[in-house]
């Protein structure tokens, strides 16, 4: 478990960050979202011991970051960190970066060896490990990124916007190696500037503005900034009864039928109330073929928080 | 408490050890990156064989033709052993030149190049120590310069040696004097220069700008080169190596309280 408490960063005049505060547990996939300056970096930073808090402390597990040298050590042991560039040797080759980083992290020769093996195959770049960093694609530089960060099999991944730069298909990648890390219980820290990503990978999201300006699952972040938010559903079945039975609901404030066996529901708050869509559906013999979310929701909930406070930096 | 005397004295051990480790690691791959850049390379073989080639022509010009700098008139005793011998004293701290310009060209291709090429984030979140980056920064330069400045003089020594032993009657190089110039004061040289370009690089992030400085501070060093040179003396060098000596240290220890992973990050401020 990270906690942050109570954590202020200044850079000569500059407050990077006041006074955040929050934790996370073990096995979380956390997203900071932010507008540019909004200290998304700093925070990473901290959190990955690269600088110190101005005021305040972090805490991994039952170590304090900063307090002896010992604990930093241990702490950077059980952190894998990757930055919004690769960060690769690119004189050197995959391999020597691999077993560069490796070392410092103190794994045994037989193991380090064996994980490179392991971790070339699972992010497909075992067809270039004898070739320079430099004459890698971008994509290709983040899956050997990744592998780097994750040679030491850390507890905790630190993540600078991993998919900036990459075109959709690298992108589409490093989501999905992302999500293979979260169903194996990784906690993993995410900023990004993209939204879709933040819908698609977190377990919570942290909206960041040198402050905390809310802090919850996507759900709670609708409450919270009291938004509606759109779900799509194709299904069969229900002779057309379908509208006037969700309009039934409370929480459904719009249904659109979109196509024959499709519709648009404008639903108020969190994700809580779908199961209740999806009882309704099946107590009525209708087929749920999909349900997902419709539009980008996170961007109106963004646009609440952050709307015309771009800090421009 | 004697067991626990026995756990610190056992963790503190454990932690040497792993400081001298990675020490070592980041040393291989700095020295792997240096050799992979062609440009490092050629300068790395250019510059000491053209001060090496240099040097022994002077020597060789200044012997036969009888043409020495009035400064070096040794009172009508210039015969063509006293000669080689004045001259060969006189080139000696020019070989210098390649410890002090060198391990700046070096040292700030490593640091900023780190910056430069975004892995200085990642390699200051690793456990590897401030203290293990500074040693893994200094000790491949160090090494490298020192022993291209050795095999230069070598070369010297065998050229100078072959060419003149019909007119010296044996082989004179190395002398005293010339070993002191390498094993003494080429080493002090060298570290002073690689702490030196660590110590700007680590406060600059454009490898010109640091060159530059790392240049305008070691050019009152090779005054002081010059005047000893013409002094030719071998206390006057021996002093020369003194005043080095404290330098390298008061450096050394500057760069310990200055090499800190958040200043650098800082200045880097990407």
């Amino acid at each position: 478990m990270i906690t942050i408490n109570n954590v202020s960063r200044v850079f000569g005049n500059l407050l990077a960050v006041e006074n955040i505060h929050f934790s996370i547990k073990d096995g979380e996939t956390v997203v900071i979202l932010g507008p540019n300056g909004a200290g998304k970096t700093t925070t990473l930073r901290l959190l990955s011991t690269l600088i110190k808090p101005t005021t305040g402390y972090i805490e991994y597990d039952n170590y304090h970051v900063w307090d002896y040298k010992e604990a930093d050590n241990l702490v950077r042991c059980s952190i894998g960190f990757m930055s919004e560039n690769s960060g690769l040797y690119e004189g050197l080759s995959v391999n020597d970066n691999l077993l560069f980083f490796g070392s410092l992290y103190g794994i045994d020769k037989k193991y380090l060896s064996d994980r490179i093996t392991e971790l070339s195959t699972i992010m497909g770049i075992n067809g270039v490990m004898n070739i320079a960093v430099k004459k890698l694609s971008k994509g290709t530089k983040q899956r050997v990124a990744f592998a780097r960060a994750l040679l030491h099999n850390p507890k905790y991944l630190l993540l600078d916007e991993p998919t900036s730069g990459l075109d959709p298909i690298s992108a589409n990648m490093v989501k999905s190696i992302l999500m293979d890390l979260r169903s194996k219980g990784k906690t993993i820290i995410i900023t990004t500037h993209n939204l879709a990503e933040a819908t698609y990978l977190a377990t919570r999201i942290i909206l960041l503005n040198k402050r905390v300006m809310a802090d919850g699952t996507i759900g709670e972040l609708y409450k919270y900034f009291n938004k509606n938010r759109m779900v799509r559903i194709v299904y069969s079945g229900g002779n057309g009864s379908i509208v006037t039975l969700l309009n039934k609901f409370d929480f459904v404030e719009d249904v659109k039928q979109v196509n024959k066996e499709e519709l648009i529901i404008t639903v108020k708050g969190g994700m809580e109330n779908n199961w209740q869509i999806v009882k309704a559906l099946t107590d009525n013999n209708i087929k749920l073929y999909l349900m997902d979310h419709y539009g980008n929701d996170l961007e109106k909930i963004y646009i609440s928080a952050f709307g015309g406070n771009n800090n421009g930096h | 408490m004697e067991m626990t005397w026995r756990k610190y004295i056992y963790q503190l051990l454990g932690a040497i050890i792993m400081g001298i480790d990675r020490m070592l690691i980041i040393a291989r791959k700095d020295l792997k990156e240096i050799l992979s850049n062609f440009y490092l390379r050629m300068s790395l073989i250019t510059f000491p064989a053209f001060i090496t080639f240099i040097s022994t022509l002077i020597v060789l010009t200044m012997a036969i033709y009888k043409k020495i700098p009035i400064f070096l008139y040794t009172g009508g005793q210039e015969t063509t052993s006293n000669l080689i011998i004045l001259s060969t004293h006189m080139i000696l701290p020019y070989f210098l030149l390649s410890v002090s310009i060198m391990p700046v060209v070096l040292s700030t291709y490593s640091l900023i190049g780190e910056k430069n090429g975004n892995t200085i984030e990642i390699l200051l979140s690793t456990p590897a120590s401030d203290t293990d980056i500074l040693f893994g920064k200094i000790l491949p330069i160090f090494l490298l310069v020192l022993g291209i400045f050795i095999l230069s003089f070598c070369m010297f020594t065998v050229f100078i040696d072959v060419v003149t032993m019909r007119d010296m009657g044996e082989i004179y190089l190395p002398d005293t004097f010339s070993l002191v110039v390498i094993f003494i004061t080429g080493p002090l040289y060298a570290f002073l220069s690689t702490v030196l370009g660590l110590l700007i690089s680590s406060r600059v992030n454009d490898i010109k700008a640091a060159q530059q400085i790392g240049s305008v501070v070691i050019v009152p060093i090779i005054g002081l080169l010059v005047f000893v040179q013409y002094s030719l003396s071998f206390q006057l060098i021996m002093m020369f190596s003194s005043i080095l000596f404290v330098l390298d240290i008061f450096l050394f220890y500057i760069s310990l309280m200055v090499f800190k992973r958040e200043d650098i990050l800082i200045r880097w401020n990407k």
